[in-house]
């Protein structure tokens, strides 16, 4: 029998945190399709918070980060291939600038006072989006609520 | 039009190609292989499919690159091949890698036996595997090392394959941009280290006007190659996604040294 795979050829396993990291993303794809859809687009906007709860919770999130996070989810809610995809990125959209306006007292949506209460009132209420988010979106409600 | 630019991913030298272009039209039944027929038909693809995770295990068990290319070719011919092992994955005996993983340790061991009592009894003409001073060991059953190699190049290859199917579906459906987006800015980072390009970089090779088709372009990738991973690892257990799932969370719990 010879040899089927030239030695010199032969491609060598992964590393071990890349093998690590693809099982981890695709499994979430699975668990909670919209949710990782949701990280997927955070981590384009940044690596290194990665998932949308970090970026939106942490209030040293840079703004033109949130600024481009909110136009990519808002292009995520409009062309979106799957309806909660469309649904999601509809709510982090609104969630980005509730972040902007709680940490950076900054508007970065066009909604007015009462347009952006509710958006966040509904945002708030639904549980696909993910917890800590919501507590976030709460916190802005009530600043924006005076 | 830009050029799509060659695959730079590491090639298995193995994989038909011919497998993957028969892929069609995304969604077409008829033309997209299931994961049975993922799973490889004749003895050479075998051969060459598993012949990594198997080089793997009996390399970290101690053995010179030589001698474990030697022992691998004799386990793929006396055992895989030999005694059909490739049949009990036909007959849905569960995890085809826990089943592949026991047959390479169990001949290790056969292979210990035989050349120690060779090395008792000489002269009855038989082929001592490593008589030359090489580390012939009984596999010791409580190191992780050997199946921990075992796994990452079982989960290689599975990420290979889906790589391969991924870009052959991309292509034949001419979608070129959207493989090379995916390529450049999600794949060949995470599994090579390789920079990513920017936004504006991929945008002006494809012509693109907004950030946004890079965006929505990464999402339905990143789904797709989620699909054509859970379509590979179905081919190696029962065929139910609740099969692939469960051998998906396993491997990555393995990874993470959290199972023995």
């Amino acid at each position: 029998m010879t040899n089927p795979v030239d030695p010199t050829t032969r491609p060598e396993p992964f590393q071990d945190g890349s093998l690590r990291d693809t099982l981890a993303w695709v499994l979430r794809s699975l668990d909670q399709p919209a949710v990782a859809s949701g990280d997927w687009i955070a981590y384009e906007v940044d690596a290194s918070r990665g998932t949308a709860v970090a970026l939106l919770t942490d209030p040293t999130t840079p703004l033109a980060r949130l600024r481009r996070a909110r136009i990519l989810w808002g292009a995520l809610r409009s062309e979106g291939e799957r309806s909660e995809d469309r649904t999601m990125g509809s709510r982090l959209a609104i969630a980005a600038a509730a972040a902007a306006y709680l940490f950076h007292s900054e508007r970065i949506s066009n909604h007015d006072d009462s347009a952006l209460l509710a958006a966040l009132r509904s945002a708030v209420a639904d549980d696909a989006v993910p917890a800590e988010v919501r507590i976030m979106m709460q916190m802005a409600e009530r600043k924006l609520a005076g | 039009m830009p050029r799509v630019p060659n695959h730079q991913m590491t090639e298995p030298s193995h994989e038909s190609s011919e497998s993957h272009d028969s892929h069609g039209a995304h969604g077409a039944p008829d033309a997209v292989r299931t994961e049975r027929e993922m799973a490889p038909r004749t003895s050479d693809e075998a051969a060459v499919r598993y012949w990594g995770s198997i080089y793997a295990y009996i390399r970290q068990s101690g053995r010179r690159d030589e001698e474990a290319r030697e022992l691998t070719q004799g386990f793929i011919a006396d055992v895989l091949l030999g005694r059909n092992l490739l049949g009990r994955l036909d007959e849905k005996r569960g995890q085809f890698r826990t089943l592949l993983l026991s047959a390479v340790r169990n001949y290790l061991a056969d292979v210990y036996r035989f050349n120690h009592a060779a090395r008792r009894h000489p002269g009855d003409g038989r082929i001592v595997h490593s008589d030359d001073g090489s580390n012939d060991t009984l596999p010791d059953r409580q190191s992780p090392a050997p199946e921990s190699a075992f796994h990452r190049a079982w989960i290689s290859m599975l990420i290979r394959d889906a790589s391969d199917a991924m870009r052959a579906e991309c292509i034949a459906n001419q979608r070129d941009m959207q493989w090379d987006v995916f390529e450049s800015r999600i794949l060949r980072p995470m599994l090579e280290g390789a920079p990513p390009p920017s936004y504006e970089s991929l945008m002006a090779r494809w012509n693109l006007t907004a950030l946004s088709q890079v965006s929505n372009t990464i999402v339905s990738m990143r789904r797709l190659f989620a699909s054509h991973l859970v379509r590979g690892v179905s081919a190696t257990v029962d065929t139910s996604p609740a099969g692939a799932r469960g051998e998906l969370r396993e491997l990555l719990s393995l990874l993470e040294g959290r199972m023995p």
